[in-house]
């Protein structure tokens, strides 16, 4: 729900199974906690990629610019439990490849405008909701590396200061401002971030 | 017998407890406030100015650590955020028992403020039919006072603290002394036309809160961060720190202890009365006993409780107020779990501007003057709305550019209502001491028996139903709805040790002093007979303040 904290931290779990949703596990979450392990050099290239194709630098910074791969790190390492961990890594290796055969070529080498075209089309296909068994992981996948990118920047300073209205001190609520062409959105929402689409929003 | 050491001991810091210090400070009285937590200043609240970029997990949370601390019980606990987190009591370090079947968190606050530092700040007062519900459906037991006991009650607490709201003239909703209101949002103020238009007996308003909208005794206005439970320097909402114990500071009379524990009240061997409290220290679990005249249990309803079933003697098996026969019984929640949410691209020419730091209200409309609903007693709204920021991202279709570009832009209106109502005080419902379970200080651990009832169930229903209807006539889209009863535990657990005339049917007379322990008052929640369906703190904080000046009449006069 967006009006209240409620149920967003059962889902924040999940990671990977945001939109797709999994049972929870509570018990899971005793397991030992070992910090994983650091993104591969393949994998950390292809995320930044990914994420930059994602939120590009355009008269903004881009997702590259503000860091968003640390984030991105951070949260697999600091923030999943080891399953999902390995869900997602595998799910980016589905990436990798099915980028490949769609392109012809392997994501890294491929134009900005193929890689967007790429993931323009995933983006498609999650929003379609048409579960696909064999696409889950891969979709998956793709749906905590959008999340990841969008928390990721826009929690930046460089990305919130370029991109938002950022003020720390509102001052008294007003009810009814005026929004115009500059007008952004704010830094903070009431209610944070939330785990998971509301059902019927599109 | 020893001289005490003080004239009051107060245990607890939260709401009641600073209320209850400041009050016989400014009477003269040598009072002493025992909290169980660490200490927490005012001003130092070292998340308060944090922006996300500032945080490990921006914000967001350490999911995997919130689960280990809090279990199952995370989602449920309102406000609690990576921002907050330190103010909460982690299940995993104090634990307590619930028996097979029930559905309740317990949520804890143990610093000094206690819960105070943390609440959802929503004051508005008991309406005069709460004060009557149990008489006039048999469940539960009669109060022993009525609205009109505590209306100069209510008036002087709302003017110390500073409350901000709207006047309505609803005798269901009794107006307080309010500070100007905050505003509704553009679409809050679409919904209340289409609302009041539909029901002439509805309304819809602003909150009544304990965040000031001008500056009010030496504190400073709201500057709509939201930020409040992480403290506020500003000073800008009531807690103890911002509020009573500064005031009881400055007469010179307060004495305050932090990182103790009461967990037993001692016996006079001759008289058989209360003479002092027993403490364990949180830190290294040394014993001490401390001795006064008067004591407030002021500990938080469950909590205070448990104090009271903890002080056995042979004279008093069954603790203090155990020859009742009620003492842990007819515990309260308020249930909630119906809720409705909605989506608009009207109004989109407008934006609110800051977090507003209280919810619009819908009060209870239903069993006012008849009882055509199918339930018993009633229920209100509360909602809230914002233009869906950067973080509709993760559930908005689009990559790129005009992606980007999109999100840092506002987008639809959000609108969602939640319920707040009362349920049937049962004596099944109740709290007891686990001896076989101790916690780590060697303290019996609380064991909680709670369910709600089919009248509850039967509520939400109506409520989820008139809410959608609500919605739909006000042309929202509807994103999503519930019907259900969440589990209790939502930070408004009452009951316990109720008020009564009668001393067989109550552990409190009508000032909240123990039937069989005079110089025992209990001023929290654990005190209502009944649970009203509106958020009880501002009533907790009349109950004390009243409670005090009867008790000080008994001090001067020497009867305690």
């Amino acid at each position: 729900m967006l009006t209240t904290r409620r149920r967003l931290l059962s889902t924040a779990l999940l990671g990977a199974a945001i939109v797709h949703g999994l049972p929870i596990d509570m018990a899971a979450a005793d397991e030992l906690q070992s910090e994983g392990a650091p993104l591969s050099q393949t994998d950390r290239a292809l995320l930044i990629v990914v994420a930059e194709t994602l939120i590009p630098r355009t008269a903004t910074p881009g997702a590259t610019d503000v860091g968003v791969i640390d984030f991105i790190e951070f949260i697999l390492r600091r923030g999943m439990q080891p399953a999902v961990r390995l869900a997602f890594q595998r799910g980016l290796q589905m990436f990798a490849t099915d980028a490949s055969k769609v392109i012809g070529k392997s994501f890294g080498e491929a134009s900005a405008q193929q890689r967007f075209e790429y993931v323009d089309g995933l983006d498609a296909e999650l929003f379609a909701a048409r579960a696909d068994a064999g696409r889950k992981p891969l979709l998956d996948c793709f749906a905590t590396v959008k999340r990841l990118a969008v928390i990721g920047y826009f929690t930046s300073e460089r990305g919130a200061k370029g991109t938002l209205d950022v003020q720390l001190f509102p001052g008294p609520f007003q009810g009814s401002k005026p929004v115009d062409a500059h007008s952004r959105s704010f830094y903070e929402d009431s209610f944070g971030v939330p785990a998971e689409r509301p059902v019927g929003y599109l | 017998m020893s001289e005490p050491d003080f004239d009051v001991i107060v245990i607890g810091s939260g709401v009641t407890g600073g209320w209850a210090a400041k009050e016989f400070c400014e009477k003269g009285f040598k009072t002493l406030v025992i909290e169980r937590g660490p200490n927490v200043e005012h001003g130092k609240y070292p998340t308060e100015n944090a922006a996300p970029w500032n945080m490990p997990f921006r914000g967001v949370g350490d999911s995997l650590k919130t689960a280990r601390d809090f279990g199952a019980a995370a989602p449920y606990i309102s406000g609690l955020t990576e921002y907050a987190d330190q103010f909460y009591v982690k299940d995993a370090e104090e634990p307590y028992q619930l028996e097979p079947g029930s559905q309740f968190h317990w949520v804890r606050g143990y610093q000094l403020g206690g819960k105070s530092l943390i609440w959802g700040r929503h004051v508005p007062r008991f309406a005069p039919m709460d004060f009557e519900a149990n008489a006039a459906d048999g469940h539960g037991s009669a109060w022993p006072i009525r609205y009109s006991d505590l209306e100069k009650w209510y008036d002087y607490v709302e003017d110390f603290i500073g409350v901000s709201g709207q006047a309505e003239g609803l005798p269901h909703y009794p107006d307080g002394k309010y500070l100007p209101p905050f505003e509704l949002s553009a679409i809050e103020k679409h919904l209340k036309r289409s609302v009041e238009a539909a029901h002439p007996d509805r309304r819809l308003t602003i909150g009544r809160t304990a965040n000031l909208t001008r500056a009010h005794r030496g504190r400073s206005p709201c500057m709509s961060r939201l930020h409040c439970q992480r403290g506020c320097s500003l000073g800008a909402y009531f807690s103890s720190q911002s509020s009573t114990l500064p005031a009881a500071r400055a007469t010179g009379n307060l004495t305050v202890i932090t990182d103790t524990i009461v967990d037993s009240f001692g016996f006079d061997a001759v008289t058989k009365q209360v003479s002092s409290v027993k403490t364990i220290s949180a830190l290294d679990l040394s014993r001490k006993e401390y001795r006064a005249r008067l004591f407030f249990v002021c500990a938080s309803s469950f909590n205070s409780v448990h104090l009271l079933l903890n002080s056995r003697a042979e004279h008093r098996p069954g603790g203090i107020g155990g020859r009742s026969g009620v003492l842990g019984r007819y515990i309260m929640d308020h249930v909630m779990g119906a809720y409705v949410e909605g989506i608009s691209d009207q109004l989109q020419d407008v934006a609110t501007n800051g977090n507003r730091p209280t919810p619009f209200v819908v009060p209870r409309f239903q069993n006012l003057t008849s009882s055509a609903a199918d339930f018993k007693r009633g229920y209100f709204f509360w909602g809230a709305s914002y233009r869906l920021g950067w973080s509709r991202g993760i559930f908005t279709r689009g990559v790129g550019k005009s992606f980007k570009d999109g999100l840092s832009k506002p987008g639809p209106w959000i609108v969602g209502m939640n319920t707040c109502g009362e349920m049937l005080p049962r004596r099944e419902n109740f709290l007891s001491l686990d001896e076989r379970k101790l916690d780590r200080h060697g303290i019996p651990q609380l064991r909680i028996s709670f369910r709600f009832s089919d009248n509850e169930a039967r509520m939400m229903q109506d409520a989820s139903r008139e809410a959608q209807a609500m919605f739909k006539a006000a042309g929202l889209r509807i994103l999503g709805s519930g019907s259900g009863v969440d589990p209790g535990g939502r930070l408004h657990e009452m009951g316990g040790a109720r008020m009564g005339a009668d001393p067989t049917q109550s552990v409190l007379n009508e000032f909240n002093q123990c039937h069989d322990a005079p110089n025992v008052f209990v001023t929290d929640g654990a005190s209502l007979p009944s649970g009203s369906c509106y958020n009880p703190t501002l009533t907790y904080m009349a109950l004390t303040a009243r409670a005090a000046e009867y008790a000080t009449t008994l001090l001067r006069q020497r009867t305690l």
